[in-house]
């Protein structure tokens, strides 16, 4: 027999079993994709489906997100605004001698730093505290201080807050 | 392609080489006959049939007197002693020829002591070595390298019942000779050839020449094995129930008739080949396993063919079953794909810049409404404050670390009573805040008040922190 006969079988079984790895591997990697599509379309039907059910929350979501940040022209004009409405709101909560000043100058996000302070009864401070949580989602407070004026038996608040705001063009 | 059959084979008979190739029912046919010491000796090719020359599946078929014999005994079955016990023996004794070592195959059996007996065959003679290199110059290279004695000792093992106890006797007659074949154990002892003179073959004397021989070669029997024949069987081509009732007489003893046992001897084909004219295709084939004379590596490679068969078979099926499925998948993905974009979901992409600022936002409100407040803080401490105690600084902190610092005055009866008063202060606050955690006296600073404008004397001063 002729020996070389022997290694053109053995070369023959090597090259079909090669070459079924080849196919299988590669039918493999098809499958794999076209899995991927399958689940790709699935997410995007179920993805379609949510959307199309909360039609009618989604833009209440999206405004109350909208809402956490105050749309100004400028910083400083939303600041001016917010000083007043804080007085406002302050003094109808009865709260007296009502400071606002920005508690850093610069500031790169869109976050300002404000410190805000008056004398009052606790009740009405947290009154005041309610009123702005829920009035004024673009306003986080951070902290606050209460201490005693000793002299005149006030209580004094020293709130340190942040001001959100968004700068848009007015056209 | 995957059939095991022995298409074709060499068959040396009466010093004639006979190329054979086997027709549809298994029986040999003689293709073309050549002189054995021209066809050894001559540089001329001769013009082999292309049916004999192009087979990859050749047998070779040397004369029993070509092959030689010998047995020993051994306590261990591994092959590689085995074998390598047996080409030094075969190199030794025939030093002068190194290939015939190669071409040998053996059989084994327990002996009544527990050894294991080896009965090995081999070529002894030098024109089997010529004529397979001979054979070689023409492309042709056995598979197969048997003997006649071994393919019938093979044969009767499966026709004869109770043929591997005892010894037995085949006479084979044709109209030429007759050959005799002597069995013991079930294994091929020796053979005889008795080849008739012309006038025999003319007359019944060919019958007393056959007893005379017979009845020699018992005494060998005898002498070898130290037993006697137990059974004789005749094949002869020609009237049998004559001659097996002759030669019952000649010898004195029971002769059976082997054509009663199988009908595939009646065939009257094959005279031509002398001992080989009743052998068929299925006789070579490796079910019926003769014992095979070629070369180790030639039968390495018979050993490894049908796993290599096997291999390329599963290895097709296997293939072709994921080239038709790559086909489907190669045609089903794309159109998979276009229904996917005609469905529209593809393309879709506002669905997903919504789906994103619906998340960002909801994520963001989650945030929102997780963050502490501060009016419910300063509302829970001040309803966990007991009586007597008056807090003078109070510090929310919601962001970056929730926690509230005190800072107030107790004004108790004595130091047992303040410290009743902060128990019960921190009571209330783990009560109030839950997230505060462990808070104990101890983390808490206290001193007494002596700048206290009061008239009572324990008035205790204190501050701490907790998170909330």
């Amino acid at each position: 027999m002729k020996k070389n006969k022997n290694m053109k079988l053995w070369i023959i079984v090597i090259i079909i079993w090669v070459s079924a790895s080849f196919a299988a591997y590669r039918n493999g990697e098809t499958i794999d994709q076209t899995n991927g599509v399958k689940e790709k379309q699935e997410v995007y039907k179920l993805e379609e489906r949510f959307l199309k059910g909360q039609s009618n929350s989604i833009p209440d979501i999206l405004k109350k997100a909208e809402d956490l940040y105050q749309s100004v022209e400028a910083p400083k004009i939303g600041i001016l605004s917010l000083e007043r409405e804080l007085r406002i709101l302050a003094s109808h909560s009865g709260l007296e001698k009502m400071e606002m000043k920005i508690a850093a100058k610069k500031n790169e996000g869109s976050d300002i730093p404000v410190k805000v302070s008056f004398k009052g009864s606790l009740r009405n401070a947290v009154e005041w505290l309610g009123t702005v949580r829920k009035d004024y989602p673009f306003i986080v407070i951070r902290q606050v201080d209460i201490g005693n004026d000793l002299s005149r038996e006030q209580t004094i608040f020293q709130i340190l807050l942040n001001y959100r705001c968004r700068v848009v063009s007015s056209n | 392609m995957f059939k095991t059959k022995k298409k074709t084979a060499t068959i040396v008979c009466d010093n004639e080489l006979h190329f054979v190739k086997f027709d549809i029912r298994g029986v040999a046919r003689i293709s073309q006959t050549l002189p054995l010491s021209q066809f050894l000796t001559e540089n001329e090719l001769y013009p082999i049939p292309e049916e004999i020359r192009h087979n990859n599946d050749h047998a070779l078929i040397v004369p029993d007197y070509w092959l030689g014999h010998f047995d020993f005994q051994f306590q261990t079955k591994k092959k590689s002693i085995v074998e390598s016990y047996i080409e030094r023996k075969l190199s030794t004794d025939y030093s002068h020829s190194p290939d015939m070592g190669h071409f040998y195959d053996y059989i084994n059996d327990k002996t009544p002591q527990g050894d294991i007996a080896y009965y090995v065959y081999f070529l002894q003679e030098s024109r089997s070595i010529q004529l397979y290199q001979r054979l070689s110059e023409y492309k042709l290279y056995p598979t197969i390298i048997a003997a006649p004695s071994l393919i019938w000792e093979r044969r009767l093992n499966s026709l004869v019942p109770d043929f591997s106890k005892d010894g037995k006797l085949l006479i084979y007659l044709t109209s030429k000779g007759c050959f005799l074949y002597f069995f013991f154990m079930g294994y091929s002892l020796f053979s005889r050839d008795i080849p008739f003179t012309h006038s025999e073959v003319e007359s019944s004397e060919s019958l007393n020449t056959i007893g005379y021989e017979i009845n020699q070669s018992f005494y060998s029997f005898s002498q070898k094995t130290k037993s006697e024949i137990a059974q004789i069987f005749l094949l002869s081509y020609g009237s049998d129930d004559t001659h097996t009732e002759e030669l019952a007489k000649i010898l004195d003893r029971k002769v059976e008739n082997l054509k009663n046992l199988n009908e595939e001897f009646n065939n009257p084909d094959g005279e031509d080949l002398g001992p080989l004219g009743r052998f068929t295709i299925k006789d070579l084939s490796v079910s019926r396993r003769p014992l095979n004379l070629v070369n180790k590596q030639v039968k390495t490679d018979l050993e490894w063919r049908p796993i290599q068969k096997q291999g390329i078979a599963v290895g097709i099926c296997l293939l072709l079953l994921l080239i038709v499925q790559g086909v489907f998948l190669w045609e089903w993905l794309p159109s998979r794909q276009s229904d996917f974009r005609k469905s529209g979901t593809w393309t879709k992409t506002e669905y997903r810049q919504t789906l994103r600022q619906y998340n960002n936002a909801l994520e963001q409100l989650i945030g929102e409404s997780n963050r502490p407040s501060a009016q419910k803080i300063i509302t829970q401490v001040a309803n966990a404050l007991p009586e007597n105690i008056t807090l003078r600084k109070m510090t929310v902190e919601i962001e970056p670390n929730p926690s509230v610092y005190l800072e107030g005055v107790s004004k108790d009866s004595g130091p047992n009573r303040f410290k009743e008063s902060l128990t019960h202060l921190l009571s209330n606050i783990r009560t109030q805040f839950p997230g505060s955690g462990y808070l104990f006296l101890k983390d808490i600073d206290f001193e007494k008040d002596n700048k206290s404008h009061n008239s009572n004397p324990y008035v205790y001063k204190f501050k701490f922190k907790f998170p909330i």
